[in-house]
C-alpha cells in the first residue's frame, strides 16, 4: 500500500511512519509533506492509496489543500481536534476512531 | 458649588429623610419639654400639630444649612487627611467647624424669628442658648453623617477588593489553562517520543528543559511580576524547545540592556508573545520565523516579520489575559503593531519601586 502522510510535526510524522512499518513492513510512505502547499504540489502530480492527514499545518489548515485538489483517495485524520474531522465533507463517509488502551 | 457632586458622596433622598427624621423629632422633643416645663403649654392638639409642622419646617431648613457645609468639609477632610492619620487634628478641625457653622445659622435664624415676632425674653440669652442647641444638634448631625459616608466607602471598597480578587483567581486560571493546553503539550511530548530512539543526549536535555518549564509556571503562578532576567531564563527553556520541534525553521536573536535585567514583567509574558509569534506566522524550510527579542526605553519588544497562516487554535485569550494583568499591576498599556510588515509587541517593563511584590 501507498500511503501519504501530511503532518507538519516531523516528529509525529516520523513516529507514524515507524507505527505503520511495525503494523506492515509492506507498507510504502511515498512522502511526508508539511504544509498545504507541498501537500498540494505532490498531490497534483501523484497518487497514493491512503492519506494520513493533520489539520493544522504549518501554513494552514489542511482543508485548503482540497480547494487545490480534488482527490478520491480515502482520508485518515490524525489530529487532536475530533470536531473538525467531523465536519468534514458533506456527503463523504466518515468514521471516529479514538485509541483505547485495554 | 457643583451641588450635584456633594449627592454623588451623600445622595439627596437619604439626606432628606436623615434630616427630616431629626427634624421631627428635635420639635417633638422640645414642644414636650416647653409644655412640660411651662415654657409654652399646648393648648389643644391642632395648636400642636401646627407648631409641630412649622417647627419641623423651620428645622429641616436649618437642618440642610447645617448638613451641606458638613458634607463639603467632611469630604474636604476626607481628601486631605484619609481617616487613621492625624485623627485628634481631625476631629478637633471637624468639631470646630461644626460649632462655627452651628453658631452662624442659629444666629441668623434667631435674628430672623425676632424679626418676625419679636422675643419676650432677653435676646442674648435667647441667642446663646439657641447656638448651643444648634452646636449640639451639629455636632451630632455631622457624626451620623460622617458615620454614614464611612461605612458606605468601607462597604464599597470591600466590594471592590472581592471583585479584583475573583478577577485576579479566574486570571491566574487562564494562565494555568493556557499552560496545560494539550497542543503544547502533547507536541513536546511527539518531539520528545520521536528524539528518543533518535539522539537519546538530546532527549535528555529536551527533559530537563521541558520541566524546566513546568516548574517555572508552578513557582510563578502566585507572583503578579517576575525579573525580566528569570524570564529570559524560561524563554531560553522555551525556546530550546520549540527550536527541536522546528528546527532550522526558527531562529531567534536577543538584545537586552543589562540594565534592564532587573525590571519586572508579569510571568510568563514572554511565552504569550513567542507562542502567538509562531502559532500566526508560517514555520517552514520555505519560510522559517526569525524572531528578535530586544528592549528599548522601558519596554521589551517582541519582533518578527508577518508571514501569515490560518490557526485553529487560536482564541486571543492569551493576549487579552496578559493586557488584563498589566491592568492590575500597572497604568502602562502593552502595545502592538504591524510596521513594514513586521509585527512588534512592546510590553512595559514595571520599574522595582511600583510594586511591593518581587522575587529573586
Amino acid at each position: 500500500m501507498n500511503v501519504l502522510i501530511i503532518e507538519d510535526e516531523v516528529f509525529a510524522a516520523d513516529k507514524l511512519e515507524r507505527m505503520l512499518k511495525e503494523i506492515d513492513p509492506s507498507i510504502n510512505i511515498l512522502a511526508k509533506s508539511g504544509s498545504v502547499k507541498e501537500s498540494a504540489k505532490w498531490l497534483s502530480g501523484n497518487t497514493a492509496d491512503l492519506i494520513f492527514l493533520d489539520i493544522q499545518l504549518s501554513d494552514g489548515i489542511s482543508f485548503s489543500i482540497f480547494d487545490q485538489v480534488s482527490i478520491n483517495t480515502p482520508v485518515i485524520f490524525t489530529t487532536a481536534f475530533d470536531q473538525y474531522a467531523i465536519k468534514s465533507f458533506p456527503g463523504k463517509q466518515y468514521l471516529l476512531l479514538t485509541e483505547t488502551h485495554p | 458649588m457643583c451641588f450635584n457632586n456633594i449627592h454623588n458622596y451623600f445622595p439627596f433622598k437619604r439626606l432628606l429623610s436623615l434630616l427630616l427624621g431629626l427634624a421631627i423629632l428635635i420639635q417633638l422633643v422640645v414642644l414636650t419639654y416647653h409644655h412640660l416645663s411651662g415654657y409654652y403649654i399646648l393648648s389643644g392638639y391642632l395648636d400642636f400639630f401646627l407648631r409641630l409642622l412649622l417647627g419641623s419646617l423651620l428645622s429641616l431648613i436649618s437642618g440642610f444649612m447645617l448638613a451641606y457645609p458638613d458634607l463639603y468639609v467632611i469630604r474636604y477632610l476626607n481628601s486631605l487627611t484619609p481617616w487613621g492619620e492625624k485623627i485628634f487634628m481631625r476631629i478637633s478641625l471637624q468639631l470646630s467647624f461644626a460649632v462655627f457653622f452651628s453658631i452662624v445659622i442659629s444666629t441668623t435664624f434667631t435674628v430672623l424669628v425676632n424679626w418676625l415676632n419679636p422675643y419676650t425674653e432677653d435676646f442674648t440669652g435667647v441667642l446663646i442658648y439657641n447656638a448651643m442647641i444648634y452646636a449640639v444638634i451639629n455636632i451630632l448631625l455631622m457624626s451620623i453623617l460622617e458615620g454614614w459616608i464611612y461605612y458606605s466607602e468601607s462597604r464599597q471598597s470591600r466590594q471592590i477588593a472581592e471583585n479584583l480578587r475573583e478577577e485576579l483567581s479566574q486570571i491566574r486560571f487562564e494562565v494555568l489553562k493556557s499552560q496545560i493546553n494539550p497542543h503544547f503539550m502533547f507536541n513536546s511530548l511527539n518531539v520528545l517520543s520521536g528524539l528518543i530512539n533518535v539522539d537519546a543526549a538530546k532527549a535528555q536535555l529536551f527533559i530537563d528543559e521541558f520541566s524546566q518549564i513546568y516548574r517555572y509556571v508552578l513557582e510563578t503562578i502566585e507572583q503578579p511580576v517576575v525579573t525580566l532576567n528569570r524570564e529570559l531564563e524560561f524563554m531560553r527553556s522555551y525556546l530550546f524547545l520549540q527550536q527541536i520541534r522546528y528546527g532550522e525553521s526558527l531562529t531567534y536573536s536577543v538584545n537586552i540592556i543589562s540594565g534592564h535585567l532587573h525590571l519586572l514583567v508579569p510571568p510568563l509574558s514572554l511565552q504569550v508573545l513567542l507562542e502567538n509569534a509562531m502559532k500566526h506566522n508560517i514555520v517552514n524550510d520555505d519560510k522559517p520565523l526569525k524572531i528578535e527579542i530586544c528592549s528599548e526605553g522601558d519596554y521589551l519588544i517582541i519582533k518578527n516579520p508577518v508571514q501569515p497562516r490560518i490557526s485553529v487554535t487560536s482564541t486571543g485569550l492569551g493576549l487579552k489575559n496578559l493586557i488584563k494583568r498589566y491592568a492590575l499591576i500597572s497604568k502602562l498599556e502593552p502595545e502592538f503593531k504591524i510596521e513594514n510588515s513586521f509585527y512588534i509587541a512592546r510590553i512595559p517593563l514595571i520599574k522595582v519601586e511600583q510594586n511591593e511584590r518581587t522575587d529573586n
